[in-house]
């Protein structure tokens, strides 16, 4: 059976992002890279919340589109375009043609569910970034069952003390 | 000159006591849970012990809460470290000598009673307890550094520290982390405003 492992990028007093969703403070760097390229090695299915699927399909694809991109992120972006990729949400719906335009798009209701079943026929670990509406919704309801496996938080030296997105 | 310094317990999800905290309760609901990387390491060497006994070693006077002051008394018997402690408070009384040393209230501010602890403390660590009085601390520029246990749990209610700390993010430095079994150790440096985010007159 798969682990489900969340990995975010907090501020020491518990945001994930800046006054209106603003990610300009968080330190994503060369270290938060090394770190994430190292995650998705190991990491099968990546699993999103629809704002963080919409960040991430409009920059991986570029990056990997890009011949002079660094390499540690090019290792990125190839190893997110190849992994079948669950996305979360009640409003997205994604063209075939759109960057990314294969990802599975999964209900709010029946998302746990997916995940349970996806979790006990994967042999890689389920890997979600960011998505704190979806973190928060399966720590609510299935951290004790067992859903959620790891908590991959990278405290960084600020405190925004206003934000959108505490919790 | 002492540097202040804001020392706690702090749960992955922010909170330094959980919710209700009363008389009989004086860490909150399921608060008790944060200091328990106290009493885990169980040997004289390791490494939660050895933080412990350092930070005890440093510090050399307290400012606390009139709220901390009232639910702590009970369970310290004494001030909460063996030093001077500084209570704020509206409420005028005369000292209060304890076994090891004395409660002075203090009523015009904190920032005054920072001051007597400073003086008090013979250039050790002024420790601020209380997350309300930390608070005010850590808004006014009157704190030097955070010293800090993330402890992994998520409370999900409680007191939350850093609240109520005005517009604008506060930078830190991080000088220490270290990581043990129980908890992980952090140190910070708070970068201290310039003239455009300066104490309050």
């Amino acid at each position: 059976m798969a682990r489900l492992v969340f990995s975010n990028l907090v501020s020491l007093d518990g945001y994930c992002a800046g006054p209106g969703g603003d990610l300009g403070r968080l330190p994503m760097g060369p270290v938060f890279n090394d770190h994430n390229v190292e995650l998705l090695r190991s990491a099968g299915t990546p699993l999103f919340g629809r704002v963080t699927f919409g960040m991430f399909q409009a920059f991986w694809p570029q990056v990997q589109k890009d011949p002079a991109a660094e390499p540690v992120l090019a290792e990125i972006a190839a190893l997110t375009a190849k992994v079948n990729k669950l996305v979360v949400s009640d409003t997205l719906t994604l063209s075939p043609d759109a960057p990314w335009g294969d990802a599975e798009v999964v209900h709010r209701a029946q998302a746990h569910a997916r995940i349970v079943a996806l979790k006990a026929n994967a042999r890689r670990d389920l890997l979600a970034y960011g998505s704190h509406v979806l973190m928060n919704d399966l720590l609510a309801h299935g951290m004790r069952a067992s859903r959620m496996n790891r908590l991959d938080v990278s405290a960084f030296p600020s405190a925004f003390r206003r934000s959108a997105c505490q919790e | 000159m002492s540097r202040v310094i804001l020392a706690f317990s702090l749960s992955l999800d922010g909170f330094v006591a959980g919710p209700a905290i009363s008389m009989e309760n004086a860490m909150g609901m399921g608060g008790e849970r944060l200091h328990q990387w106290m009493f885990q390491g169980g040997r004289e060497d390791d490494v939660d012990s050895g933080m412990l006994r350092e930070q005890l070693a440093m510090v050399g006077a307290v400012v606390l809460g009139r709220r901390t002051f009232d639910v702590g008394l009970q369970h310290w018997n004494d001030t909460p470290y063996p030093v001077p402690s500084f209570v704020l408070t509206h409420e005028e009384r005369e000292p209060q000598a304890m076994r090891s040393a004395a409660f002075t209230f203090v009523n015009d501010g904190i920032a005054s009673a920072v001051e007597q602890a400073k003086a008090a403390a013979d250039r050790k660590l002024v420790v601020v307890m209380g997350a309300s009085v930390a608070q005010q601390a850590l808004e006014d520029g009157l704190a030097d550094e955070l010293h800090l246990q993330l402890v992994p749990v998520l409370l999900g209610k409680g007191a939350r520290l850093f609240e109520n700390l005005g517009e604008g993010s506060i930078e830190l430095i991080c000088d220490r982390a270290v990581n043990s079994p129980n908890v992980t150790h952090l140190k910070y440096k708070v970068v201290k405003p310039s003239v455009t985010r300066g104490v309050a007159a």
